[in-house]
């Protein structure tokens, strides 16, 4: 296949996927640790990048019925932990569009902090 | 004789219209009664039906029947015809369509101007000026200009006292700035015609000066009193460049007239324009990820998912390469080619998690030496400086060097995660697109940077063209997008483009740098003219993603495509393969073979 386009969210504490280390997320991102998966621990995020999505299915969990979709590394298409794409109820409406990493599967990185002018990265 | 109507007072025209056309008895010089302020729109007179001397009954058209465009496109013509000279013919034009061709005045003044009667001049500008409003600092300066010529003939012809005088008693008046009245004092102290000459700019006395002043003179006139000069022509220079404008595979470059008929809309076919493939290399196994000309279109560079760069020579007559090196070092794949400006050395990079950058010596197939600062560098793009001493090279985990061509890293930027890199031609300014989707300028030499464009999605890869002006951005899941650098605004996104997932390449290319061509996951190749978002080409033919496009920039018509399914095609003009043919050329099927 052809040379697979990976991008970067910066940030001073990466997290990696623990198979290739493929950059996925930063700290910064983090929304909460206190979710578990099929592995164990896991942390919910805002942004993530460099993942494929798998077909939407019906879960129900802990806090309710949700459609999820399980996400997996783009370079070499390890699990990696979930997307929320819809919340049945509305007390959970908060982790739509956010992805699950589970800690196992992922490793932490330092890295440098980003110099960006006026603050904000974009998307 | 011609009649003079309407008691406006203007006196006949001398020139436009011949006395002995045997025309006699005809009105269109009754101008009079369509002129009412003296001032031609083309107006036409009415006018009788008259018998030609022959015997026959020329049928004269009356003016009412002709509408403004049509009198003024007859005058238009009438210009033209004069200008080469065909006077009956313009006689004949002004009578039968009973159009006058030109103002009584304007072409009593053109008379004068031709003839050197600088007094009656003068006296026919102050006419005008009455009649038309000129302004008064254009009145001056119209004066100024015919008592220059004045002036000058004066010189030319020797008379220095009058030169003199003329200075003293008409120009000074009119108080022109003083600069003018040094320069043309100073042409006094000139010995001969030709110093005067040289000095003025001038071309002397006669024809084509006393032209030149009845062009500078009809600046300062409404055209509807004299028609610009040369109109018909610019009219229809105007028409020409505008087909070839819409013209979507344009590659000439001769002004459009010359190489255009006039007698159809010019549309170039596609024949010119690289279309079919005129060769397939299959000599990588693995996928090939990317490939590039050399500056001078002599050479041509793939780099291959194994890390094998093949190096190939271009043969600008048959269209076709020829294998030269094939090159092993970098393990973890090619992921970026750049070429020195001189053409002598190769930059290859590795994808993400590659630490080493190696310089190869295109001639022998040697490396010339490796950049390697740390084991855990990731530096996946680089790019040559003009003087192809030095060059830049960067990846995403935040390295940014510039280094020499002996492989030392000479300065550092930090915090920059690098997806693509272009050298300015100043040699100084370094081009970078980051993980912020941005791209900003770099300068090594004083460490400053600004900003050149923010886009929203992430930045894949970019490139300039050779003026600078343009820069081509693919973006991630969005397409190819076209900027412009000195405004710093999007241009045009082009439409057509699948990209997902892989890295894709785009470049400019073709005649004059008119074309942009990219590759695309569904496995075409896609080419756009600059002015356009729909491409007008797609390349058929390979069958898997392709992931970089570049034209050769030496020959417009010659591009290249590398594919994931393990092989460049060339593409050229049919015209090409089809001289192939003719020659019994069967080469080009052995080489497609391994």
């Amino acid at each position: 296949m052809g040379r697979i386009f990976l991008s970067h969210l910066g940030g001073s504490r990466l997290f990696l996927c623990a198979n290739c280390e493929t950059p996925l997320t930063n700290r910064t991102e983090l929304i909460s640790t206190r979710f578990t998966g099929a592995t164990g621990r896991a942390f919910l995020f805002n942004r993530v990048v460099n993942l494929c999505f798998s077909e939407v299915q019906d879960r129900v969990m802990l806090t309710g019925r949700h459609m999820v979709r399980d996400v997996s590394c783009k370079n070499c298409e390890a699990k990696l932990g979930w997307v929320y794409e819809f919340a049945t109820e509305e007390s959970q409406r908060y982790k739509e569009g956010r992805v699950i990493l589970e800690r196992a599967l992922v490793t932490e990185a330092e890295s440098f902090e980003d110099k960006v002018s006026g603050g904000e990265n974009n998307n | 004789m011609q009649t003079n109507g309407g008691g406006l007072g203007y006196p006949a025209p001398e020139d436009d219209f011949d006395h002995h056309s045997g025309m006699d008895g005809v009105d269109d010089c009754d101008g009079g009664g369509g002129v009412p302020n003296g001032v031609s729109n083309g107006e036409c007179v009415p006018a009788a039906a008259v018998s030609s001397p022959d015997g026959g009954t020329v049928v004269e058209t009356k003016a009412s029947m002709l509408t403004r465009s049509q009198q003024e496109v007859i005058r238009l013509i009438g210009q033209f015809l004069r200008n080469l000279g065909l006077n009956r013919t313009v006689e004949q034009l002004a009578t039968e369509s009973g159009c006058i061709l030109e103002d009584p005045t304007a072409s009593q003044l053109r008379q004068h101007v031709m003839d050197g009667k600088w007094e009656k001049v003068d006296s026919d500008i102050l006419q005008l000026q009455s009649i038309l409003s000129v302004s008064s600092e254009n009145l001056t300066e119209m004066r100024l200009l015919i008592l220059e010529q004045k002036y000058l003939e004066m010189l030319e012809d020797g008379k220095a006292h009058e030169a003199l005088d003329c200075l003293r008693k008409h120009v000074t008046p009119l108080k022109p700035n003083n600069e003018k009245v040094r320069q043309l004092t100073s042409y006094l102290m000139c010995s001969s015609s030709e110093d005067v000459r040289r000095l003025a700019k001038w071309s002397g006395k006669g024809a084509a000066s006393r032209g030149k002043l009845l062009e500078s003179l009809q600046a300062f006139l409404p055209s509807s009193l004299m028609v610009p000069p040369q109109r018909l022509m610019t009219l229809l220079n105007q028409a020409a460049q505008r087909q070839v404008d819409q013209c979507m595979f344009h590659c000439y470059s001769d002004s459009p007239l010359d190489s255009m008929s006039l007698l159809t809309d010019h549309v170039c076919s596609k024949e010119q324009f690289p279309c079919v493939t005129a060769q397939i290399l299959t000599d990588s196994t693995e996928d090939v990820w990317f490939c590039r000309f050399s500056p001078d279109g002599a050479k041509f560079a793939t780099g291959a998912k194994d890390g094998s760069l093949i190096i190939y020579d271009v043969d600008k007559e048959s269209y076709t390469m020829k294998k030269k090196h094939t090159l092993a070092g970098q393990n973890n794949g090619i992921a970026h080619i750049s070429w020195s400006p001189d053409s002598a050395y190769i930059l290859t990079c590795g994808p993400e998690g590659s630490s080493e950058v190696i310089i190869w010596n295109v001639e022998t197939g040697q490396q010339k030496t490796k950049v390697m600062q740390a084991n855990d560098d990731s530096l996946t793009t680089a790019s040559w400086h003009r003087d192809s001493s030095r060059f830049v090279a960067g990846g995403t985990k935040g390295h940014f060097y510039q280094c020499n061509v002996d492989g030392n890293v000479v300065a550092t930027w930090e915090g920059i995660r690098v997806q693509g890199l272009v050298c300015l031609s100043d040699d100084r300014t370094v081009l970078a697109a980051d993980s912020h989707h941005r791209i900003r300028a770099y300068n090594f030499e004083d460490h400053t940077d600004f900003e050149i464009l923010q886009e929203h999605y992430p930045i894949m890869s970019f490139t300039v063209n050779e003026s600078e002006q343009r820069a081509l951005i693919n973006i991630a899941t969005q397409g190819v997008h076209l900027w412009d650098l000195p405004s710093k605004s999007l241009v045009r996104k082009f439409i057509g483009v699948t990209q997902t997932f892989y890295t894709i390449h785009s470049c400019f290319g073709g005649f004059n740098e008119n074309f942009v061509a990219s590759g695309s996951e569904d496995c075409l190749v896609y080419i756009w003219h600059v002015k356009g978002e729909e491409s007008i080409a797609k390349l058929e033919g390979h069958t898997r993603t392709v992931n970089c496009v570049h034209w050769n920039p030496t020959l417009p018509g010659m591009l290249a495509s590398a594919s994931d399914d393990g092989t460049v095609r060339i593409w050229a003009p049919e015209s090409t393969l089809s001289s192939r043919i003719v020659d019994g050329m069967q080469e080009s099927e052995d080489q497609t073979q391994l």
